[in-house]
């Protein structure tokens, strides 16, 4: 026998001796989910459970938890309405942080994070994300995923095996951080089954499921913003966006008749309060060309009295990427944020920024003054205060 | 759903990621360790007076709710928590702290568990952090070449005058602080150690226990004796197992 042929053979017979004895093998039925269904004691699904509770309680007493009970009432409300029978089981939790993502833990630990709340647009949209998410707990995913990383771990083990025992201590902490890290991640066909049940669930309480594929064709736009290799790799197991669209576009399609509320002005009156402090935030992300994507399209379709604040923020994602045609196109905007209604203080001080870097000193020291009398105790005030000093001695 | 590079700022990531990296240090520390079959390590740091001498404990002393998680390697390495284990283990472990710190004659105050659910800038949580971060600066500053120059090789940490929300809690002179991961190898894992040692004559690893025990004067924050552990034979589940580590884990503790 050849020595490839014989490291293959041992590498098989250590992987059928690994799962004849592992307690549960990745292809173990789970058991059949039920509203207020818990886990059998010693199960594997238990221990899961067990891990997730303590990281639920860190959860509870985090800074980064958003506490407001209006929004938190809100979300929970839309979350019970499509998970239905379930909603007893799902704890849902706002977590800030600016990115696009939402993860549904097995003991009903249901997390949204703010970055995906900003780029929503209406209920329809949240009923169907949730819904997604209260399906990966009814079809018990990340169990499923757990035992599969068991065994792909397995895999890896005897891969070690077969080349060098040594490494195996020494990759040991990689290997578990890589498996925890990926343990929200499922297959496409999960991500697949939870789009299906998110989306029956959102068109069984009425929702117009044309909202699924706005999301889903918003989120590709997103992507496509993407310089750097898209997506990323450590998310590339999950179907791409464009065949995740596609499959919703057939799901509409099939569906025929269906319900048309949007619940578009009880979203945005929720979202409101919200909306400057999550803007900061997608700014401060330090990724221009998404935040460019992500605020024009906000914009575009934003209530009239979010426009100005949206305008100011267009501006910001512009200068931030800073090229030349860039600061020409934040100018615009501070521009138009101030001339709508109630713009925030600081499109004043940018707008004067922008018309000083344009050699206009008497409207840019005109758009200061307006920035100081509006700005009252800003932290920054000494400082546009010597700008103003410094356009007003270079004045003609 | 996607997420679009959602990895870098996700603060559980972050934290697996400090946890990895502290437990990449501690497996630095243990290279030589792990070439031996089944050793037991500790590494005992006690602090100094202004003349040099080693320090005393003078006062009482209260157990602080230890921080222990018993897990079963599974074939390929994964960790599956096991809570009836953990349970045992946090009923045997205080046991015999008492019993060896009895012995030693120490002063002991009730065991202290915080209470739950404290908000995120409640004091006595950010006091329970910050020794959880001095606990691994300690770990990670405390291998050859990994000591921090500022110490001029000097054991010399704090948690600060904000110890004295601990010192009202519980009425004690000083805190115990322990956290133990403790591993016991699977039949998978066991039958994968074989056919390591068949084929390669070498140890692919299994079960392994990791215990960080602290003592901090609650009246200054100085951390006077610290000592980190690393066994493979540990077994915290029964309580002679608990007496044994315990044994090595407070080994040199300066009563």
């Amino acid at each position: 026998m050849r020595g490839w042929q014989a490291s293959i053979l041992i590498a098989l017979l250590v992987i059928s001796v690994a799962r004849a004895s592992d307690a549960h093998a990745s292809n173990d039925p789970v058991r059949v989910a039920t509203p207020g269904g818990r886990p059998a004691a010693g199960s594997d699904e238990e221990a899961l459970w067990y891990a997730m509770s303590s990281t639920e309680r860190e959860l509870q007493s985090s800074p980064q938890l958003v506490r407001d009970p209006v929004l938190n009432a809100y979300v929970r409300g839309v979350a019970c309405k499509v998970a239905a029978d379930y909603c007893a089981d799902l704890r849902v939790y706002i977590v800030e942080q600016p990115w696009f993502n939402a993860m549904m833990a097995p003991n009903g630990m249901l997390i949204v994070w703010t970055g995906a709340l900003l780029r929503m647009r209406n209920e329809a949209e949240l009923a169907f994300v949730l819904g997604h998410e209260s399906g990966h707990y009814r079809a018990q995913h990340v169990l499923l995923k757990w035992r599969r990383s068991k065994s792909i771990s397995a895999w890896t083990s005897a891969f070690e095996v077969a080349s060098t025992g040594l490494a195996a201590s020494v990759a040991h902490p990689i290997g578990d951080l890589a498996g925890s890290a990926a343990l929200f991640s499922f297959s496409r066909e999960e991500e697949s089954e939870a789009d299906h049940l998110g989306f029956n669930a959102m068109v069984a309480r009425g929702y117009d499921p044309q909202a699924a594929v706005d999301l889903w064709a918003r989120m590709l736009r997103e992507e496509n913003t993407r310089t750097d290799g898209k997506p990323s790799r450590m998310f590339s197991s999950h179907p791409p966006t464009r065949e995740r669209l596609d499959d919703m576009r057939a799901e509409v399609t099939a569906l025929g008749t269906h319900g048309n509320d949007r619940g578009v002005a009880a979203y945005r009156a929720a979202m409101h309060p919200f909306l400057r402090h999550w803007l900061d935030a997608e700014i401060a992300r330090r990724q221009s060309a998404a935040s460019i994507q992500v605020v024009t399209e906000l914009l575009a379709d934003a209530a009239p009295e979010d426009k100005a604040l949206l305008s100011f923020y267009l501006g910001e994602a512009y200068r931030r990427r800073g090229s030349p045609s860039d600061r020409s196109e934040a100018a615009r905007w501070y521009a138009q944020a101030i001339a709508l209604p109630d713009p925030p203080v600081a499109a004043w001080r940018e707008h004067g920024m922008a018309l000083r870097d344009a050699g206009q000193r008497p409207a840019a020291a005109d758009a200061l003054r307006r920035y100081l009398e509006l700005a009252g105790d800003a932290p920054d005030r000494a400082f546009v205060e010597h700008d103003l000093a410094e356009l007003q001695e270079h004045a003609p | 759903m996607t997420r679009q590079d959602a990895s870098r700022l996700d603060p559980k990531s972050l934290a697996i990621l400090a946890s990895a990296l502290a437990r990449i240090s501690i497996c630095m520390f243990l290279l030589s360790c792990a070439l031996l079959a089944a050793c037991t390590t500790t590494d005992v740091r006690t602090a100094s007076d202004a003349s040099g001498a080693p320090l005393r404990v003078q006062g009482s002393v209260v157990l602080i709710e230890p921080d222990i998680e018993l897990y079963e390697v599974m074939t390929g390495g994964m960790q599956e928590p096991r809570p009836a284990w953990t349970e045992a283990a946090r009923r045997a472990y205080p046991a015999a702290v008492r019993e060896v710190l009895a012995a030693h004659g120490a002063t002991l105050m009730p065991d202290f568990v915080p209470p739950p659910a404290l908000p995120p800038t409640d004091r006595m949580r950010q006091l329970l952090l910050l020794n959880q971060a001095v606990a691994s600066s300690i770990v990670l500053h405390s291998g050859p070449d990994a000591d921090l120059a500022t110490k001029h090789g000097r054991f010399d940490w704090t948690l600060g005058p904000g110890v004295s929300v601990l010192r009202e809690a519980t009425g004690a002179d000083y805190a115990l602080f322990t956290y133990i991961r403790d591993s016991y190898t699977g039949q998978g894992r066991a039958a994968m150690r074989v056919v390591g040692a068949l084929l390669l004559a070498g140890d692919i690893g299994g079960g392994e226990q990791v215990g960080l025990a602290s003592l901090v004067d609650l009246r200054t924050g100085q951390v006077v004796w610290f000592n980190l552990l690393h066994d493979e034979n540990g077994d915290l589940r029964n309580a002679d197992g608990a007496r044994a580590t315990v044994a090595s884990l407070l080994k040199q503790v300066p009563l």
